[in-house]
Formats: structure tokens, sequence, C-alpha cells
């Protein structure tokens, strides 16, 4: 094991390197100048050429784009991510800022989807073909086809408007988060579901389930200790892939509910071509990406062993 | 019965009650609408506050920048204010123009404070003014014509021009929502004009006493201010950027308010809105703005370099349907090429060309007009009715046999086509704000102001030489005679398709009651909650 996770952390180079330079690329080849677009927001007018020429030089976007991105990754290394091109401000501790503030709703809509999608898909798995499990699978194509954004506007005009229940916005008081969180983890919850519920049927057909039932043993106890550890590991990779979600991809609830998080944050960057906010959450994406393909591999080993002996031979 | 039936049958019925219970549920929601409408303060909201909504943050801790309008309003006070077209004193009691425009002269007002308690003097206006210089501030459009500004005495100091003052429109311009005062004292260290603002501070009736970026501004009565206090003790300003969760925010009750952007031209209510809002019981305060929003071309390359061509489509805009996209919210540009309160608009005589679609399809023939290639219209993604108006625009002039292609940009991929002339037509808004009457009209048809860029709105050589005398004449029987001249060759010239007047609203319960207007400026010193006042 100790020999996977330090592969791992090796591998993590590359890839962020890998990573860094295609974002880099991209918003180098990508139409629009970057000075020209922030310095005519800012001015609410064309920049003259002095002025585009004294921006450039002050953040060294006159420079080859080869010198530009080794100048980006040697500071980036020593976790200083730039500075923001729009607001002239640090990009590293916004960043970290704004990642707790998703992290804040991210996690709890996991949680809340988990507690939600698991009990729910192992009941329609147990059940299968009943009325429940035709109900429950009904429910969760509802909350697969519903866009997010919907179900965060009819949260709103269902709790806060017409029940005047919670805020419809805002950060900081305890019951602002709750509407940002049971959105979450209504949409995250439909293709959990389904996914518990495919993964648990299949693994009851197998035989060691049915010697199991043979010896006596109560359904509840055949499900707990025999069932769900085998019937995890997709359950775990497909919340890996959510998790995955945590940078840039609650921007629409983030935005429906003013939430200060980062996925607002990047797109805002993105639409002013702020390249190195944009490349500091590339980054923080990759980081985070990796650490958690590791979370999950180390996960995996945990609830199987046999992995454990496959990677110990390989 | 067997056990196995017996618990099929209750999670049959268990199934039932809940499906029957959520139909309950939506049906319930689907109510009747008048059920939305305000109600009383909620619980633990103080009767002394109200909470206003606002698409942009306030930056009141700017870095570079020195706050957005609305900070600037709320909090600080200008050297000179705007009323109609004459410059009156504000801070500044009086001025001199010497050496031929060379040199202006700012004798300020004594006994003022900022309300850190620290007093307003000519050190304060130049930090104020170096900061704008030293970060080549868009907000004051003097930047880069001022050679160095020395104090003359405590309350005496001089602006020394490059190569002179422009003219009229240079002292105009000294009353634009940047230029409020700032305390020295704002930033760390104090009286660094290139230090970031830790602590906003000027003479304006209100004053921040909390700011979290992003997130909410408040706003408390500044202690320091001359003028009459404000009524209420407290605003906050929450900061949400989408259109839609402004309007779920005041349904809600979680705000009080909801205010568009100052300048009007973005940050809005969305006008479509208004209708249900009014509905439902909210007020709806409107003001109109000397500001049109057209239809532009792209007049640099055939065939719009062409009259015929620009006249055509001019006919070729029926405005009534773009007042009922909008539900009557706006007032169309059908006889005039701006709202009354446009520079000497009133007896200018600028009529605008009618709606004629037949004349419209006539002059295309006449031009050769290239029909079969699809034109390029563009619309910022960012504004949602200026896609909605040029979805209007696209199916009427389909009518006249132009083929339209929209393209719907983020904003940097409509500045890199607008930048690079890659369009045939855009909306684009003319005029501005009552601060900015005379030099939004020079930026936007003068090729040698600096906010004109390369395309400007519109640009002509008989146009330039008359639009500079109409802003920089200091007589104002000048002004008028070449803004009257002005109007007509914009008109004459079809220099664009003027579509209609922009206002600014403010949508509000119904019981807040003295947000007044101060020309197209929502305030709100003299706001208060109507039971509050009528209860003392």
């Amino acid at each position: 094991m100790i020999e996977l996770i330090v592969r791992r952390l090796v591998s993590l180079v590359p890839v962020l390197i890998a990573a860094s330079f295609l974002s880099f690329s991209i918003m180098y080849l990508c139409p629009g100048d970057p000075a020209r677009i922030i310095l005519e927001m800012e001015l609410q007018a064309p920049p003259t050429q002095r002025q585009l020429v004294k921006f450039k030089a002050q953040h060294g976007l006159d420079q080859p784009f080869v010198l530009q991105y080794a100048n980006w990754l040697g500071r980036a290394l020593h976790g200083d991510l730039g500075t923001s091109l729009k607001t002239g401000k640090k990009v590293t501790p916004v960043l970290i800022e704004k990642l707790g503030h998703t992290a804040a709703v991210f996690f709890p809509g996991m949680i809340l989807s988990l507690a939600i999608a698991l009990p729910l898909g192992i009941m329609a798995a147990v059940k299968a073909d009943s009325v429940l499990d035709h109900g429950l699978r009904f429910t969760t194509l509802g909350c697969i086809s519903i866009p997010g954004f919907w179900w965060g506007i009819l949260l709103i005009y269902c709790t806060a408007i017409r029940l005047r229940w919670l805020p419809a916005f805002g950060y900081g008081r305890p019951e602002c988060y709750i509407l940002p969180i049971v959105t979450l983890g209504i949409t995250g919850s439909g293709e959990l579901m389904r996914l518990t519920r495919a993964s648990v049927l299949e693994v009851l057909q197998l035989n060691f389930v049915r010697t199991a039932r043979s010896k006596g043993l109560g359904q509840t106890t055949i499900l707990i200790r025999h069932v769900l550890r085998n019937a995890f590991v997709p359950i775990v990779t497909s919340i890996g892939l959510y998790c995955s979600h945590l940078v840039g991809g609650s921007i629409i609830i983030e935005t429906l509910f003013a939430w200060p998080g980062i996925g607002r944050h990047l797109a805002t960057a993105a639409a002013m071509r702020d390249v190195p906010v944009i490349q500091g959450i590339v980054f923080i994406s990759g980081l985070f990406f990796v650490l958690l393909n590791l979370a999950i591999d180390l996960a995996y080993t945990f609830l199987d062993p046999r992995i454990k002996m496959a990677e110990n031979k390989g | 019965m067997n056990p196995y039936n017996r618990k099929n049958r209750f999670w049959k019925k268990l199934c039932q009650l809940f499906i029957c219970f959520s139909v309950i549920f939506l049906f319930s929601s689907c109510g009747d609408s008048s059920d939305t409408r305000p109600g009383q303060a909620g619980p633990g909201k103080k009767a002394r506050e109200i909470t206003i909504a606002y698409g942009l943050d306030t930056d009141a801790q700017s870095i570079r920048n020195s706050g957005d309008m609305l900070l600037k309003i709320f909090a600080t006070q200008r050297l000179v204010e705007l009323e109609g077209t004459r410059v009156v004193p504000g801070l500044a009691e009086s001025w001199d123009i010497i050496h031929n425009g060379e040199t202006l002269i700012f004798h300020l007002r004594k006994g003022i404070y900022f309300s850190d308690g620290t007093p307003f003097n000519a050190e304060a206006v130049r930090f104020t003014f170096e900061r704008l210089m030293a970060f080549n501030s868009s907000a004051w459009t003097e930047t880069d014509r001022i050679r160095q500004i020395d104090v003359m005495d405590p309350y005496t100091l001089a602006f020394h021009y490059k190569d002179g003052m422009a003219g009229y429109i240079a002292l105009t311009a000294f009353a634009e929502y940047g230029c409020g005062i700032l305390s020295p004292h704002s930033v760390t260290p104090p009286g660094d004009p290139r230090a970031a603002i830790a602590r906003f501070s000027g003479t304006g009736p209100w004053m921040v006493e909390a700011y979290q970026e992003n997130q909410h501004t408040v706003f408390v009565p500044n202690l320091h201010y001359q003028g009459v206090r404000p009524i209420l003790e407290k605003i906050i300003v929450k900061t949400i950027p989408k259109a839609e969760a402004r309007v779920l925010a005041i349904q809600s009750g979680g705000v009080d308010v909801v205010i568009d952007y100052y300048h009007g031209g973005s940050a809005y209510t969305p006008r479509n809105m208004l209708k249900p809002l009014k509905d439902q019981g909210f007020q709806i305060l409107k003001k109109q703005m000397p500001m049109t929003t057209y239809l532009v071309f792209n007049y640099k390359k055939a065939p719009w370099n062409r009259i015929k061509v620009r006249r055509a489509f001019n006919h070729a805009i029926n405005k009534d349907d773009i007042a009922a996209l909008f539900d009557g919210w706006i007032n169309t540009a059908r006889t005039s090429l701006f709202a009354d309160s446009a520079p000497y608009i009133k007896d200018a005589g600028a009529a605008v060309i009618p709606f004629d679609r037949q004349r419209a399809v006539q002059l295309l023939q006449e031009a050769n007009f290239p029909l079969k290639r699809p034109m390029e219209l563009i619309a910022m993604g960012q504004n949602p009715d200026e896609v909605k108006l040029c979805e209007i625009i696209k199916a009427q002039l389909i009518k006249v046999g132009v083929d339209v292609q929209l393209d719907v940009l983020e904003p940097g991929g409509y500045l890199e086509r607008t930048t690079k002339g890659t369009f045939d037509l855009r909306i684009y808004y003319v005029g501005g704000p009552e601060r900015r009457k005379f030099t939004r009209m020079d930026g936007r048809f003068n090729p040698e102001a600096s906010e004109f860029g390369d395309y400007g709105f519109f640009s002509d050589p008989a146009i330039t030489p008359v639009l500079k005398k109409a802003v920089n004449s200091f007589d104002e029987q000048e002004r008028k005679t070449n803004f009257h001249q002005f109007y007509k060759l914009v008109n004459d010239l079809a220099a664009g398709v003027p579509l209609y007047f922009n206002s600014v609203f403010v949508v509000c319960r119904p019981e807040i009651k003295g947000i007044h207007f101060i020309s197209s400026e929502p305030r709100f010193d003299t706001a208060h909650w109507e039971n509050l006042k009528n209860a003392e």
C-alpha cells in the first residue's frame, strides 16, 4: 500500500504539469487578448496602445508563451498561483477561501445524496420489480432528468417565497446553507440510487448470497455482511466522480443562491480571460483529482482485499 | 393471509399515499399568485433598516480602483455636479480657468469632514485624483490629460493640463461618478495613491460600516455629513449577480429593494419581470435617462458605409414591437433620437426616420443590398434583454428580405468581435446617465476621444467638428446651436437605428417610501418604512 501511495504521489507531478500546460495553451490560443479584454471591461472603453503595453509589461504578458508558462509553473510549485489580472489580488488565498465556501455546501450535499440514494437503492434492489421498485425508479428518473437549477428554483419558490421558511439566498447564517445543500443532495441522489440498485441487484444474484441464504442467515445480515461490501466498489467510483465536480461543478447552484464559491469565481474569470485565476483553478482541480483518485483506490483495497492482492502481485 | 402478500399490500398503500400527498403538495404550491405579495417585514428585521439587492460588488476595499458607482453615490461627493447642462458647485465653491485652459483652479468649501473625522481639503482632492491617474482609471476621462496637480493652499488646488483643457467637457468630467472625493486615510499607508483601500471614507450621507467582498456592504449614516441626516439607521446592500435571483430574493422577503446598475447599461432587472412584480404588489419606480439603445452598423465596411442602406434599416424596424417586448415599461425612440433629458434635445427638431417597410424594401433594392449573405448580428449573452431585443430585430429584418445570423457571445468574445470589426450589426447605447451626458456623446462620435476606440458608435467628417464645438464651448448658446446641428446630422446620416430610451428602475416593497431620484440616480437618504413614520 505504501508503494501504491508513493507511486501515485510521484505521478502527481507529470499530471499537474500536463494539465496546466494544456490549459495554459488553450487560454493562449483562445480568441481575445486577455489584456485588452480586462482593460476594456475596467475602462468601459477600448484601451489605448500605451495602456495595453503598460498592462502587459506589468503582468508579464509581453513575454514569450513558454517563458510565461515556466515562470508561472515555478511559482505555482511554491504555492504562488500569481495575481488576478482583474482585481490585483493574490490568487491562492482567494481560491482557498472560495473552495472552502463551495465545500461547505458540496460535501453536505453529497452526504445527503448518499443518505437518500443508498437506502432507497438497496430497498429497490431487494424489492426488485415490486411497486416500490417501480415507484423509486420513476422518482429517480425525475431527479436525473430535471436539471439542478430547476430544483433550486422550485425549492426557493416553495420554501422561501410561499412558505417563508428559509432565505432564498445569502451566506453566513446557518439557514442559508439548507437550500443549496438540499438542491445538491436531490440532484446527485438520482444517479447514485440507480447505480446502487444495479450494483446490489447484481451481487444478490451471485452464488455466495444463495449459499448464505441457504445457511439460514437473515436478509439484513446477508445485506450488511456480504452484499454491501461487494456492491460498494462501483458506488465508491461514482462518489469519486461526483467529488471531482467540486471545483467548478456547482456554478449554477452558486449563481442561483448568490453563493460565493469557486464555480462562480471560475465563470467570472473565464468571461474576463483572467488567466492566472483560471490557471490556478485548473491546477487545484488537477491536484484534487489525483489525490481523490488515490483515496478511491485506497478505499477499493479496504473494501475488497482481492484488489490489494492483485496489486501486490502486479 | 400470506405474510408476503400482506407486506406487499402495505407497501402498495404506502406508495399510493405518497403519490397522493405529492400531488396535493404540488397543487397547493401552484396557488393564487397573490400569496407571493410582500407581507410584513420578516421576524427579526429591524424597522429602521432596509436591504437592497444589487447586481455588482461595491468594491469598498479595492486594490486598484476607487469603488463602484453605488458606493460613490452613497458615500462621496464631487467637486462639481451637473444640473441639466450646467456645471454647478459641489465640494468646490468656485473655479477659475487660466492660461488659456492650461490650468483649472478649484476653490474648495471649508468646514467639511470625511466620515472618518478627518478634514476635507486640497490634499484629499489631490490624493483622489492622483489615485485615478496612478491606475489609469476609466472613472475619469481626464486621466491621461493631466500633467500635474498642485496644492496652492489648504483649500485651493490647480490641475495643470498637458495640452490645455479640451473645453467645457473637461469641466463636466469632474462630475463623473469616479471623481467622488476620498479621504487619504482610506488607504494604508495614508495618502499613498497606489495603496489598497482599507477603510472607505467620503463626505456623502452614508458611510461604510462593514464590507464582505461579493457578499454585502453595510452603510450607516455619516455623522459628519453636512446635509440632512438620513432617516434610516442602516442600509445593507447584498451582491446578487443573477437578475432572476434578485427577483426571487425580493419575492421571498430576503431583500426590500432591488435596484439597477447606476449607469443603466447592465446588471438591471429584466424588464419582462417588472409586470409580475407590480401585480404582486411591489412598487416599481422608474426614471428615464438621457441614454438611447441603438441598433448600430459596422459603418466602416460595405454595405453599411452607404446612407441608403442605413436609412433602409431605419425604415425596417417597428419600434412598437420592442415596446411590447418590454411590456410597455420602456419608451421607444419613435419621435426623437434621445429622451428629453439629453442635452438641448427638446427643441432640436431632430425627427426620427419613421417605420415604413415598403420604403425599406425599396431602398435596399436601390442600394443593391446583398440579400443572399446573412448579416452577423452580435449580442452580449450577459444581458438577457439584449438577446430578446436582437431576436425581435432579426424577425423584423427577415420581413424586408434580410437574413440575419444572431451570435450570442460571452463578454470576452463580444469585445473581441467589436474590436476587430467582425460584425455587421450590434446593439449599443449612446448617451449615458446625466453625469456623462457630454462625455458619452463625445466618446461615441469623436474618434479623438479615448472612449471611442477603433469603432465607437459612428464617425463622419461632418459630425466630428460640430460635436467638438458642442461639447467644448463655454458659451451655452453656442453649445445649444451646435448640439442641434449634431442631432440633425446624426439623423440625416442615419448613424444608427434608435430603438428605445433607457431607464433606471427600482423595485421595492409597498411600505417603503421616500426613495427619490436625483437625475436618474436613486437616493435613499429620505427612504423610510411608512408604518414606522406614521407611528412617529
